[in-house]
């Protein structure tokens, strides 16, 4: 019973980890049906720059306890500039074009994005503390977990909700789904698609930078962290189905438990355990668990 | 009439003569370059400078143009200028033979210094024998580079991975004697697998009722560490040994320090010395660390005391606003090697330019001068040295913390003797 409540909670935080990680990716390829490589620029771009206005704050003697509110602006500005600028610059140019030239342009960008972060902030590791330690610890099972967890498992569950019912419940996610079902006749009846995919993206890329803002007080940002990540996160909506939100957060549960059990009773399948579940999900519903079937257009 | 006065030269000559005088003193003394020398000597530097090595390569890229720097100053090597070509270590085995090639074919240059990874050194060094190229190896730790295969163009100045694991095993017995239960946590790959199995059996051969309790193997530099930590919280370890490096280091520290993880086991870190300066306050007073098993500490030696280490470490520090650390020190090790087996040919060769074979063999057997000491070449072309190790202290003074109860393990202690494998070595590990 021990064990089973170690192994639930840790599988939950690393879940929402995953989740913050994959949310705007599915967004994206939901909307835009483009395979968004990009994201995990975006998402480095957003725990670089949180990081970085956390520790001018408190380099020139703010609170510690603003530091969480730079963990917000930062991904705003994130998004704000790196949607527009990417969308409209970029990606409008390869709507309809084949994958393979829509995957080597996100590709590129997330290229020229890592250098352009090495440019700006250098190779050395970047960190800020206060976040994770401000809020203290608490035990459970007798083991000691910290509150910032439960809060990333908080914020998870609170922005996923969120989204959620921004798709399903406003007039504005009703557009949304329009243009997703049928972009021509969307157009027909008076929608501004290209605007609906600025708009989109741009959410996209604040949920990325988002991710990365609320995961960096944990870590360390050095360049590169973010390939993992990005990985991690295609298996995840493989996994849950590429374009569904719902499909994200069942993803991240199953792979942030998968995980969390290996790391329990079987340590030598770390690794192996994520990518099993994918194959085993793919093979048996290619479309991921609830990815739609898209037929064929003449 | 203009009164044209007598001319007053010898004043101005003697002014020209001392200004002449003052000038030839402050130059180098450099004499004339050894017949037959290059313009300059090219060496290539390959160390990584991207991707989340980059924090060692830009250590190791520093300390080299700052030494080739003030060598040149100085006059170079016997007044040729040394010049370096960078290559980035980053790209796998396969890139790093190719870049090899092109240093030597197209740069041409004369020797090669660098490699951290194990991977690499190991896949550039038949390259290195097969175009005769001299290739100092700075950091690589994997002992196979000098077991496996005869080699004769390859050296390693610094010790192998072996010694870390060795070092951690004799330290961590002298703190805690009665050490019952030991846990690992390392990355899936060659370094951290190594790094655990050679702890592993050092310690349960110098004291075989020491059970293990935990084997954790993660990704290499896995940001999420949550599940691993629980897991040793759980295990209750009496100590932990982690080959963690890098940003994943600071990572799990900063993961694992506000969950009592540091404090509740004795941990040790073997690459922990190079990540002090970035935790500061992060990193908790008492943790074992180590810079590898490497005789340099920018306070070991005391820099008060001798005149090459306050050089490095003061030079270093006003030039990268950064103390060098094990990579750094390392760094120092190899390149100061190359130019002293150069140095040794041309005397050896009656003061011409020494061919590449001169210097292989000058460098065999060879003592020359670090921060740290005289260290020698063996003939297996394995350098072994002390290896330095102590408890972190925060301290005031620098800002972050250093090591507190440095010892500094004999290198009889930690390598195997010439012409003994490292693993019956580690396996036959006496006290």
């Amino acid at each position: 019973m021990r064990t089973l409540t170690i192994i639930l909670l840790d599988g939950a935080v690393f879940a929402a980890v995953l989740f913050l990680i994959s949310v705007g990716l599915t967004l994206v390829f939901g909307v835009l049906r483009i395979l968004n490589v990009s994201h995990g620029g975006i998402y480095a771009f957003g725990a670089y720059l949180a990081t970085f206005l956390a520790l001018r704050l408190l380099e020139i003697g703010g609170s510690p306890y603003l530091t969480y509110l730079m963990l917000l602006v930062g991904p705003v500005i994130v998004g704000l500039i790196a949607g527009p600028l990417i969308e409209r610059v970029f990606l409008q140019r390869v709507y309809g074009r084949a994958e393979a030239i829509q995957l080597l342009l996100t590709f590129s960008i997330f290229l020229i994005l890592d250098d352009l972060m090495k440019l700006i902030w250098g190779t050395k590791p970047l960190f800020v503390s206060e976040p994770y330690k401000l809020l203290g610890e608490f035990s459970i099972a007798g083991i000691r977990y910290s509150w910032y967890q439960v809060l990333l498992i908080l914020v998870s569950i609170v922005f996923g909700g969120a989204l959620v019912w921004a798709v399903r419940g406003t007039r504005f996610g009703k557009i949304v789904v329009s243009v997703i079902n049928d972009r021509e006749i969307s157009q027909a009846i008076g929608i501004n698609v290209n605007r609906i995919f600025m708009v989109s993206f741009t959410l996209g890329a604040f949920c990325a930078a988002l991710g990365g803002a609320l995961v960096a007080p944990t870590i360390a940002v050095v360049p590169g962290f973010a390939v993992d990540a990005t990985v991690l996160a295609f298996a995840v909506i493989a996994i849950g189905g590429m374009g569904s939100l719902e499909g994200a957060a069942l993803g991240a549960l199953i792979v942030g438990l998968l995980r969390a059990l290996a790391v329990h009773l079987l340590p030598e399948a770390d690794l192996v355990v994520i990518y099993l579940a994918m194959i085993l999900v793919l093979v048996a519903r290619p479309q991921g668990l609830f990815g739609q079937v898209e037929l064929r257009r003449i | 009439m203009q009164r044209v006065g007598k001319p007053r030269i010898r004043p101005w000559l003697s002014l020209l003569t001392i200004g002449i005088l003052i000038l030839a003193a402050s130059l180098p003394a450099t004499g004339a370059p050894p017949a037959g020398a290059p313009a300059e000597l090219k060496v290539g530097f390959v160390d990584f400078f991207s991707g989340a090595a980059a924090t060692f390569g830009i250590s190791g890229k520093n300390t080299a143009e700052w030494l080739v720097d003030k060598w040149n100053k100085e006059g170079g090597i016997r007044g040729v200028k040394v010049k370096l070509v960078m290559v980035d270590e980053a790209g796998g085995p396969d890139k790093q033979v190719t870049e090899f090639r092109r240093l030597v074919l197209d740069e041409k240059v004369e020797a090669v210094v660098g490699y951290t990874s194990s991977a690499n050194c190991l896949a550039v060094a038949p390259v290195a024998e097969e175009l005769k190229v001299l290739t100092v190896i700075h950091i690589c730790g994997t002992h196979r580079l000098t077991e496996d295969r005869q080699i004769k163009y390859v050296f390693r100045t610094s010790n192998s991975q072996a010694a870390d694991s060795v070092m951690a095993a004799r330290y961590v017995l002298a703190m805690k004697p009665n050490v019952k239960t030991i846990a690992g946590a390392n990355e899936d790959y060659a370094w951290g697998r190594d790094s655990w199995e050679a702890f592993r059996i050092a310690i349960q051969r110098l004291k075989p009722d020491v059970k293990v309790v935990a084997e954790l193997w993660t990704k290499i530099q896995a940001g999420e560490y949550s599940a691993e930590i629980s897991k040793l919280l759980a295990a209750k370890p009496d100590v932990i040994h982690s080959s963690f490096w890098g940003g994943g280091l600071i990572t799990f520290v900063k993961q694992g320090a506000p969950r009592g993880l540091l404090k509740d086991s004795l941990v040790f870190f073997s690459t922990g010395e190079q990540a002090l300066q970035d935790l500061k306050k992060d990193m908790p007073d008492g943790v074992i660390v180590a810079p590898r098993a490497t005789s340099g500490y920018f306070l070991h030696p005391d820099p008060d005391r001798n005149p090459l280490q306050k050089e490095f470490v003061q030079g270093l520090k006003a030039r990268f606003d950064r103390y060098p650390d094990y990579p750094a020190h390392r760094t120092y090790q190899a390149l100061a090697g190359l130019k002293a087996a150069f140095e040794k040919a041309i005397d050896q060769g009656g003061g011409r330019w020494p061919k590449n074979e001169d210097v292989i063999k000058a460098f065999e057997g060879l003592t020359w001068q670090t921060p740290y000491g005289l260290i020698t070449m063996r003939p297996d072309h394995q350098v072994v040295h002390d290896g330095a190790v102590g408890l972190t202290k925060f301290n005031a003074k620098y800002g972050f913390p250093t090591l507190e109860r440095l010892v500094a393990v004999r290198a009889a202690e930690i390598m195997p003797p010439v012409g003994m494998k490292t693993l019956d070595w580690v396996a036959a590990l006496k006290k």
